[in-house]
């Protein structure tokens, strides 16, 4: 069983519950109210440039020129090609994608961030891809087992938001980065797989936080 | 430097004047009103024109310059550029906006795919072959450069960052552009590298970068302006030193 594979199971529970949660239960079933996925977006965007400057920040760390291309077109592609969804959701909601970026990082936000970019300064490649799979990974699994379901929510963002992370071009990207994770694993001694793992779970937690997060519209409580 | 009249420093050093926002000014006192970066290429002049003068450069120039010495630039340039990435890579994380994150995401994607494919390609013409390039070991110099940029680029303010990125940018593009002012060589590789380098986009690359240190430098207390002129001249003096090292087909004496 690969590196990642064993990781995968061991957040599988994690990811059941993401399914499960209110927010893409509500996403799926077009209920879901058009304040919180607005809210969402907004949190999205800031989390996505954040994603990219860890990204970047790994580049450095990278041991071969096919690695450091992959994570370049990767930051491209985040902060040009997934925003296509977070432009599409702004003129929805009669807004331009700039206007996301202003206001507060919720504390679920920052957290998550934060951690992925502390990964990416202080931990080994290795980590920092540990860390940064659950996002891609997790939506594509997420999006395709609601696709699966067979009936797309009537709603017109939420149905783009399921078609455009079950994309075969996502997931062609994501399967490349899960072997780059076996590759590194395989490289790395028992302390850094350690870490590995636990950057994978960690972030898995926060992805279903995010949700949470979005669900409840959090604020900062001071 | 001349001392700041106390009429400058009410301003404030650095402020740009109400009347041309678009290039902020240092040195109130002075009459001459100048950009950052053409104070940055004044303090570097000496250097940037013993770059001019060099024999590296001037055999590019007339076409006279051995292909040894020429094969080692390309080999050890190539080792550059892949550091270059990194840099890029931390100029994209740690920029202040996104409009500098996405330019400097941009400038990675097109240093680690494009340009090093061209690269590639142009030291085929030498006979230099892939296999070559991965397997030259870096050079001293290669070595001190890359690891000074990088280590400004992660503990450096990003002003600074900007600053060490400048004279690699600027400088190869007023090279090429003298060169080809002075007449193509016969030599075609050495015509084409500094067509290449002579280039309007080029150009604009090197006046982006130029706009962003001037963006930087806008406001920034004195002694954020003294570090950005010491990354300036120190990266000057690597810039030197590379065309320097390709000369002497350097290699480490131990």
């Amino acid at each position: 069983m690969s590196f990642f594979e064993q990781i995968r199971r061991e957040g599988q529970p994690i990811w059941e519950r993401v399914l499960e949660h209110p927010f893409i239960q509500g996403l799926a079933a077009g209920t879901l109210p058009d304040e919180v996925f607005y809210y969402y977006v907004g949190q999205d965007y800031k989390y996505l440039v954040e994603f990219a400057r860890a990204r970047s920040a790994g580049i450095v760390k990278a041991r071969d020129l096919e690695t450091m291309q992959v994570f370049a077109e990767g930051v491209n592609y985040v902060l040009s090609g997934e925003t296509i969804f977070h432009q599409r959701s702004a003129e929805y909601f009669g807004k331009q994608l700039v206007d996301f970026l202003p206001g507060q990082m919720a504390p679920t936000n920052r957290a998550y961030t934060d951690y992925v970019k502390a990964v990416a300064y202080t931990g080994t490649l290795g980590e920092l891809v540990a860390a940064s799979l659950p996002c891609p990974h997790g939506y594509g699994e997420i999006a395709r087992r609601l696709l699966a379901r067979g009936k797309l929510p009537d709603h017109p963002l939420y149905a783009a938001w399921i078609e455009h992370y079950a994309a075969d071009d996502l997931r062609q990207r994501t399967d490349w980065t899960c072997a780059l994770l076996d590759r590194l694993a395989a490289g790395a001694d028992e302390a850094e797989r350690a870490r590995m793992r636990e950057h994978y779970l960690t972030c898995s937690r926060y992805e279903w936080m995010f949700f949470d997060m979005a669900w409840r519209q959090e604020q900062w409580p001071i | 430097m001349a001392d700041l009249s106390p009429a400058a420093r009410r301003h404030g050093a650095g402020a740009p004047t109400t009347d041309d926002r678009a290039s902020p000014v240092v040195g109130l006192q002075s009459s001459v009103v100048r950009r950052f970066s053409d104070r940055l290429r004044a303090l570097a002049e000496p250097i940037w024109q013993a770059q001019h003068a060099h024999p590296f450069v001037r055999g590019i120039g007339d076409g006279s310059l051995d292909l040894e010495r020429f094969k080692h630039w390309v080999r050890q340039d190539y080792l550059f550029l892949i550091e270059y990435c990194r840099l890029f890579g931390l100029a994209a994380a740690r920029a202040p906006d996104l409009d500098t994150l996405a330019r400097f995401a941009d400038l990675l994607q097109a240093t680690a795919r494009t340009e090093m494919d061209l690269h590639r390609a142009y030291a085929a013409e030498f006979g230099i072959s892939d296999a070559e390039l991965e397997r030259e070991p870096m050079g001293p110099t290669t070595r001190a450069y890359t690891d000074f940029l990088l280590r400004v680029a992660a503990t450096g303010d990003f002003a600074e960052l900007a600053a060490a990125l400048l004279p690699c940018m600027w400088g190869f593009s007023e090279i090429g552009q003298a060169l080809q002012a002075g007449g193509l060589p016969t030599e075609p590789r050495y015509a084409r590298w500094i067509e290449m380098y002579a280039d309007p986009e080029f150009a604009a690359l090197a006046d982006w970068c130029r706009e962003l240190v001037d963006r930087l430098a806008q406001g920034a207390p004195e002694d954020q302006l003294r570090r950005m002129e010491q990354v300036f001249l120190v990266s000057s003096r690597y810039e030197y030193l590379f065309w320097d090292a390709s000369w002497q087909l350097e290699t480490w004496p131990v």
